[in-house]
């Protein structure tokens, strides 16, 4: 089982370090959940474009994933507007209204927008995901986030999750087949308490045998010497080029203009209603 | 023998576990030698892996404990170093493979001892493409360790160790997890190794003769926490301590005293090809074999499950079955061999429907098994799992039991009765109020094949019933599936183990690339050098035993089987 | 020496959790909707290895479904599964299973805590950061709250409690076992 979809492939996103595109990411991310400026996550989303064409990969090769991003995102507009047809009213303080579909169900210029910035949120940061994902390594991403300033200890716990996720998967499906050889479904036909019960019996002995693992683990580990200096170093790591000053200005700078944004204008919404 | 300086000296020492009431060490007294290649063998529970622990360093370290005596490792006594100071010295490969193998790819995990000590990143490079050049793994440096077979692992193990320059190299079961051939090659892998860098070799195992395929200069043994033995291994396979210990002995060793044979060190015992037998010796070999007539097992012919045309594959793989036909008949105990990602497990897996997009046949007793769901299937045919813990899910026996015929609707009193009955057949009855976690892992092996038995199914199918279990447990699973076999449930068996397939299993079917490649009696394939060779097996040392004195392999090996099964039982 | 225990111990919960929230779904009498029982490992493992162990693990767990699924990284839930590790373990400290001690006081204090610890988590401060962050409804917000907060309290409660039983129990006798390898 593939876990991360990385591919290989020779491009300048994929020549970058994994450490400044995991910082870029983080800042990218983060700047995208702020701000609800309406040209910035415009230009973020062509931006996130722009990294995915320079990228190499292909849309064909994220259908799956691009499949469940449009349904995901339309699920998510569709229950904000059933849940609360004047959420744009209140976010913006005006109440521009276009037309009534029925009863509470209004259209207001407010609720198109702040709808279109939540839109906007999913497609400035899927794609670029998709990118950091796609090209970089799974193996260098430890080295990088221990790189960011990361703890290696955290760094590694995410490493070695990556690494027995696949074992873990393969022995679930094991033990799950044998239980379910045996009797045990989580179909409707029982009541729920029932069928929590069934779970707790499919998933009893792999969570069991995981924590014996743990021990062996551990000492294989220690055995090698894990967590007898204060830093280590990662055989993944790679150098830094231009091209990664280059990234972390890019995520700096997102951050910069957003944080920027935020204290001149006194609120995180671009409003072209007052 | 020339000695070099001691490495590891043991002087009287004891150890005992903060959680336990007696020691599991008792007055241990013992010199390991640079240079030396020494095995360290004894049934489970005996304190070989307290022992490996010792010499490791995670006693006193992780484990926590009473220490009596002294340990000096390198010089220097080891409660006063620190585990990664002793494991500059003493490298460890452990038994569970995938728990060895840290890494996400082979080149980090060799790497990773290094990447501890804060070796820079060229140095670390070098050093990794030469440790993985001497174990012969550089091809398969990106590979996840999904990706590799059990040597392959084993291989990574090795070099992640090598890496450090390491004075000692300390093997915990290596044969464990391995086909027979693979083992035999990563012995001498071992052998190799130590010879190109002076390393010094502990094997702990209780696999005597495949570990004795290559020259070892002493061999320790265990019992109950002490030392019994502490000589040469022609010296330990000229007395009876093997046996009275509850450790196998070679199999060439054992049809020798069966003949009459008087084994002596002078004899050079330690291996069948350094062996030195006299005329006489052949000649009571060729009498032995020759007092009674060889009589074949009558073959089963009422056929119980009939396999035409299979083909399997996983997603977007190449096909793992590749037209496998195949008749399995009423009341037979059948082994399935051949290496990792033959197809065997595959196979059984197909059989009991948790892998269902197959073509081709599959019908019990004229019902056609493709049309079953997963858990009507575990009616007629039944899996076990290797490992009983990955099966167990109550806390209670008679819970555990009792699952399969509760899922499927049965009344309370009906329950009572059938798994009464089944827990007496097992062996069972008598532990029926405990918790599972009381038992051993023989007996909740035992609870795991009940649960399955309760069913009534026709066919039980068993993954590696007995991998890691010492000659005694061993014997106790397969003398308790001989006899439900005699009860007359058709039982197949997946296994690596020669000696299983050998003593137990009348037919056995070899599997090589998808395909069933030979179909025959286990005395006639571990006889055959072009199967065996094929399939990743090892001709069995009796084969050896009967071209040395002139008689019919495969003939000799089934009279050997039927001396055996008498003489036992 | 703890320390690599629980680096190896955060991981195999991340890989846990991403098992559970992947494959195991137990079906609901609400149409579409499943029950997830990743919550009551979480709560086991906090259980077990302490509070630091609980949020590591269930961050890193979240994280990596959030990170190949196709929704994007929701920071709110992710951090808020790693929350949940860290209160169970801050309110189970002094439950030591390691010594087989799981009795019916031990099991009360459990549930209470994997409760109230369900409506902290995804009753307050998964919807309050979803509102202040990402400016969603409230009214959906909270909902969603409250459907995960359930589901994880059943399940934390159910499972977690039946997990935490089962390991006690195959802990207990270890300290009147003369021999065993």
């Amino acid at each position: 089982m593939k876990l991360l979809n990385y591919i290989e492939r020779k491009s300048p996103v994929h020549s970058l370090n994994g450490a400044s595109k995991l910082f870029c990411l983080l800042m990218w991310i983060c700047s995208t959940m702020i701000t609800f400026n309406t040209p910035f996550l415009l230009g973020a989303t062509i931006l996130g474009a722009v990294a995915f064409k320079l990228s190499r990969l292909k849309l064909s090769e994220q259908k799956g994933l691009l499949y469940f991003l449009l349904c995901f995102m339309l699920l998510n507009a569709l229950l904000i507007y059933i849940f609360n047809p004047e959420r744009g009213v209140e976010l913006y303080g005006t109440r521009n209204l276009l037309f009534t579909i029925w009863g509470r169900f209004t259209i207001t210029k407010e609720q198109l927008l702040y709808q279109f910035n939540v839109i906007l949120k999913y497609l400035s940061t899927i794609p670029i995901i998709l990118v950091f994902i796609g090209s970089t390594q799974p193996s260098e991403l430890a080295a990088s986030m221990n790189r960011i300033g990361i703890p290696y200890s955290f760094s590694y716990s995410f490493a070695l999750a990556l690494r027995y996720i696949p074992d873990t998967v393969a022995s679930f499906i094991d033990i799950s087949r044998c239980q379910q050889a045996r009797g045990i479904e989580m179909s409707n036909k029982e009541s729920i308490l029932k069928r929590v019960k069934a779970a707790a019996a499919l998933v009893l002995p792999l969570i069991l045998g995981s924590v014996e693992q743990i021990e062996v683990i551990t000492n294989a580990m220690e055995l090698r010497k894990f967590g007898t200096q204060k830093r280590r170093t990662w055989i993944m790591s790679r150098p830094f080029r231009a091209g990664d000053y280059l990234t972390i200005v890019i995520g700096i700078g997102m951050m910069a203009f957003v944080i920027a944004y935020n204290v001149i204008n006194g609120s995180r919404f671009w409003n072209p209603f007052i | 023998m020339e000695r070099g300086e001691p490495i590891i000296e043991f002087r009287d020492f004891s150890f005992q576990y903060n959680a336990q009431m007696e020691p599991t060490l008792y007055n241990i007294d013992l010199t390991i030698y640079k240079g030396e290649k020494v095995l360290i063998a004894g049934p489970s529970g005996c304190g070989k892996s307290t022992l490996v622990n010792c010499i490791n360093g995670l006693i006193p370290f992780s484990y926590k404990g009473e220490i009596k005596g002294s340990l000096k490792i390198n010089g220097e006594e080891s409660s006063s170093q620190s585990i990664s100071r002793i494991s500059n010295t003493v490298g460890t490969v452990l038994q569970d493979s995938d728990a060895q193998f840290i890494g996400m790819t082979v080149l980090e995990d060799i790497a990773f001892a290094l990447e501890n000590e804060c070796v820079v990143k060229e140095d670390m490079l070098e050093r990794v493409h030469r440790a993985a050049q001497i174990v012969d793994i550089s091809d398969h440096l990106e590979y996840a360790p999904t990706d590799l077979s059990g040597g392959q692992k084993q291989r990574t193990g090795i070099a992640g160790i090598l890496v450090d320059d390491v004075e000692v190299m300390l093997f915990d079961e290596p044969l464990a997890n391995l086909d027979p051939a693979t083992g035999k090659t990563a012995m001498e892998l071992i052998d190799e190794v130590s010879a190109g860098t002076g390393a010094t070799v502990i094997v702990v195992e209780h696999r005597i003769e495949d570990v004795l395929h290559i020259d070892m200069d002493r061999i320790i043994l265990m019992e109950d926490g002490r030392i019994v033995f502490d000589g040469t291994p022609d010296a330990l396979l000229s007395s009876n301590l093997l046996i009275e210990g509850g450790i196998r002995e070679p199999l060439y060793i054992t049809a020798l005293k069966y003949a009459g044979v008087e084994i002596t060190e002078d004899k050079l015992p330690h291996s069948i090809r350094s062996i030195n037998l006299t005329y006489e010796d052949k000649d009571l070999v060729r009498m032995w074999h020759e007092s009674t007539p060889t009589v074949r097992p009558a073959p089963k012919t009422d056929t119980i499950l009939d396999i035409k045309n299979l083909e399997f594959a996983y997603e977007d793989r190449e096909p793992t079955l590749k037209g496998v036909d195949l008749e399995v008949h009423r009341g037979e105990l059948m082994s399935i061999v051949g290496r990792n990602g033959a197809g065997k497990s595959t196979i059984a897996k197909v059989i009991c429907r948790f892998e269902k997009d197959c073509t081709g046949s599959m019908e019990l007793m004229g019902e056609d098994l493709k049309t079953l769901s997963i858990k009507e299937c575990a009616d007629r045919v039944g899996y076990v799992m290797q490992n009983p813990n990955q099966m167990i899910s109550k806390t209670l026996i008679f819970d555990e039991i009792a699952l399969g015929l509760r899922m499927r609707g049965f009344s309370e009193d009906a329950i009572q009765e059938k798994v009464e009955s089944v827990m007496k057949i097992c062996g069972l009855y008598e532990f029926r109020k405990w918790p599972i976690s009381a038992l051993s892992y023989g007996q909740k092996k035992r609870v795991t094949i009940a649960s399955i038995l309760v069913l009534d199914p026709d066919i039980i199918i068993l993954d590696e019933p007995t991998a890691g279990q010492d000659f005694r447990h061993y014997t106790d699973i397969m003398e308790f599936l001989r006899d439900i076999n005699s009860r007359g449930i058709t039982i197949i068996m997946i296994t690596h183990d020669m000696h299983l397939m050998l003593e137990y299993a009348e037919r056995a079917l070899v599997f090589t690339d998808g395909r069933i490649i030979a179909d025959d009696t286990s005395a006639a394939i571990l006889t055959n050098p072009a199967i065996t060779e094929k399939a990743s097996l090892k001709e069995t040392s009796l084969y050896h035993l009967a071209l040395m004195c002139g008689i019919e392999p495969s003939e000799f090996v089934q009279h050997f089987i039927n001396y055996d099964r008498e003489v036992r039982s | 020496m703890k320390t690599v225990r629980n680096v190896v111990a955060s991981a195999i919960l991340a890989a846990l959790v991403f098992v559970l929230l992947r494959f195991v779904a137990i079906p609901t009498p609400f149409p579409d909707t499943t029950l997830s029982i990743y919550a009551a490992v979480v709560a086991f493992f906090a259980v077990l290895f302490g509070p630091a162990v609980g949020f590591v693990g269930g961050f890193l767990g979240n994280l990596l479904v959030d990170l190949t699924a196709g929704w994007g990284v929701w920071w709110t839930w992710v951090v808020v599964t790693g929350l949940y590790g860290l209160f169970v373990g801050l309110g189970c400290k002094g439950i030591s299973l390691e010594d087989g001690i799981f009795e019916k006081k031990e099991m009360i204090r459990f549930s209470i805590v994997c409760i109230v610890s369900c409506i902290l988590c995804w009753g307050v401060i998964a919807p309050i950061g979803d509102i202040l962050i990402y400016a969603e409804p409230a009214n959906l917000v909270f909902i969603q709250g409250l459907f995960v907060g359930l589901s994880g309290m059943i399940a934390s409660v159910i499972v977690g409690g039946i997990l935490c039983k089962a390991y006690a129990a195959s802990r207990a006798q270890s300290g009147s076992l003369t021999k065993e390898d």
